[in-house]
């Protein structure tokens, strides 16, 4: 019997030499991810919402897409890019805001929704073909929101929405895609302020966005449940390993 | 005592809209289904209104106004999409998204602002018990199932503070109804399912808890999802999606073509 989630196409996997697609790739964690896959020797297409002048200087040197996830037609163009040997896509866009729902407008709820649920629903329909080619990996970048919060109540419905597609991915792929639904807890990455929260003591705790994008290059790999909360306590334990070893 | 219904022209909403009315509520609907609409009691104020369109659910909230606060709100206006994930046409995945998520929180946000929730009264969301066992075969509907629930859940707490709003999610199995039916494997197949008005039944009767669960079978199979998710899940897989790509393909390919029926969430 073949029980969701462990998955068959298992196996060692050494990240150098393989295709990756990141979204979300221009700031924050998608950043972070290309970074180390970059210096990992991967080969990568990366995507962001903003024009490629507007990256930061350093940013590595990897095929750089621009396309929002509003745009319905770029995702095309985006594909074409994409390496026909893809064998991992991580999908990190995402955008909210920190307010009670009596802030909310419509026009904004339909804004996240769109980057945080229909972008991504847009994208996992055309990487069917080539990652089941490949029997390769899907992971989705949720978020530890997805439970539910008070505070941000339209991004934790869309998180948890991505949450409830990658676990009916996950089984309807079985076999042939390996779907993922990784939630980060909170991370140094300015999203949080630009979402429109307050500084406090959490933003000076917030995890740095590199461990954080280390934490996601190696949950992709795993086997296990589709869902992995990563957050202080996987932080703590990883750091904890590496002053034994 | 006030009563809002979205897409209670049928199936559900429709057993809920009766229910009230039998127990001599005022009750407003809102629909897509015009003819369903002309077809209640005269009594019921109505607004046609296509939930998947941003113009529309506009216009309705203008239409509610006016309107003084209810007493329940039941936002029950669902559609579904079922299917291999890669097959099913992108056009009605955003509709499902667009309708059963988007237009949900829309609605909400506005009742609120606008102050449409009566002190102590209810605002239900209607769910699915998808979002205890999950759906593959209706990837995208889950998805905004879960959406919707968590929407729900994190809109309780300051609610209830603020006013006295008790905020809850109904989560019903397949339902005797046409859209449940038209998206199942096995459409003539009605054992098992339950009847509409039982589950109005028991969103009349329970005023408090989070999540209503209404049958038996449901409650078995919420537990089983919380329980053992993993079971779960593969047993989904078993007697849903694989039998669902087992079936005779036509009925499977008129979901990527039908014209926009309104359809009442399972
Ligand atoms: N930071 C946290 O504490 C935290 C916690 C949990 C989950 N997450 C999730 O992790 C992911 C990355 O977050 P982050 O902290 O790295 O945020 P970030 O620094 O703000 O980066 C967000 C990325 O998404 C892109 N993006 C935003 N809106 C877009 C749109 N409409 N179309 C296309 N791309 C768009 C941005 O592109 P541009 O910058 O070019 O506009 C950027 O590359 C998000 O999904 C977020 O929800 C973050």
């Amino acid at each position: 019997m073949l029980l969701p989630g462990r998955n068959r196409i298992s196996g060692t996997f050494d990240p150098r030499g393989q295709c990756y697609l990141v979204t979300g790739a221009s700031s924050g964690i998608g950043l972070a991810v290309v970074r180390i896959l970059a210096a990992k020797g991967c080969r990568v297409t990366a995507s962001g919402r903003r024009p490629s002048r507007e990256l930061p200087v350093d940013f590595p040197d990897v095929d750089y897409v621009t396309l929002d996830a509003k745009d319905r037609t770029g995702v095309a163009e985006l594909m074409s890019r994409v390496a026909p040997c893809l064998d991992r896509a991580v999908l990190c866009a995402g955008a909210g805001f920190y307010r009670f729902v009596e802030a909310e407008t419509s026009a904004d709820i339909h804004r996240v929704v769109d980057v945080n649920l229909s972008s991504q629903i847009r994208l996992a329909h055309r990487l069917y073909i080539p990652l089941a080619r490949n029997g390769g990996r899907l992971c989705f970048i949720g978020s530890a929101a997805y439970k539910g919060s008070p505070a941000m109540p339209v991004y934790a419905a869309t998180k948890a929405a991505l949450d409830g597609l990658g676990r009916s991915l996950a089984l309807e792929w079985q076999g042939r895609i390996v779907v993922k639904v990784l939630h980060p807890g909170p991370t140094a990455t300015g999203m949080a302020e630009r979402a429109g929260r307050k500084r406090d003591w959490l933003s000076r705790v917030m995890l740095p966005p590199s461990a954080m994008a280390e934490m996601i290059v190696r949950s992709i790999e795993d086997g296990g449940s589709f869902r992995q909360t990563l957050s202080y306590s996987r932080y703590l334990m990883n750091a904890l390993r590496k002053v034994r070893s | 005592m006030r009563v809002l219904v979205t897409g209670g022209a049928n199936g559900l909403g429709r057993a809920l809209v009766e229910k009230a009315l039998a127990a001599g509520a005022s009750v407003f609907v809102v629909d897509v289904d015009a003819r369903g609409l002309q077809q209640l009691p005269s009594q019921v104020t109505r607004v046609v209104a296509d939930l998947g369109s941003e113009v529309d659910v506009a216009h309705a909230l203008a239409c509610l106004a006016d309107e003084p606060a209810f007493d329940l709100v039941l936002l029950n206006a669902g559609i579904s999409a079922t299917g291999r994930f890669e097959e099913v046409s992108l056009e009605r995945m955003e509709r499902v998204v667009a309708v059963n998520l988007i237009a949900s929180m829309q609605l909400a946000a506005g009742l609120i602002k606008a102050q449409k929730l009566a002190r102590s009264g209810r605002l239900v969301f209607v769910s699915s018990l998808s979002h205890y066992v999950g759906y593959p075969g209706a990837s995208s509907y889950a998805a905004t199932k879960d959406g919707i629930t968590v929407f729900a859940k994190s809109l309780r707490r300051p609610l209830w503070k603020q006013n006295g709003v008790c905020v809850q999610i109904v989560a019903p199995g397949p339902m005797d109804t046409a859209h449940a039916s038209e998206h199942s494997p096995r459409p003539n197949h009605r054992v098992g399912r339950i009847a509409p008005q039982v589950v109005a039944e028991a969103i009349w009767r329970s005023r408090r808890r989070f999540a209503i669960v209404p049958g038996r079978r449901a409650i078995l199979g919420a537990l089983l999802g919380r329980l053992f998710p993993r079971t779960a899940g593969w047993l989904m897989r078993r007697i849903l999606f694989e039998k669902m790509l087992a079936a005779p393909s036509n009925t499977l390919i008129p979901l990527q073509v039908q014209p926009q029926k309104p359809h009442r969430s399972p």
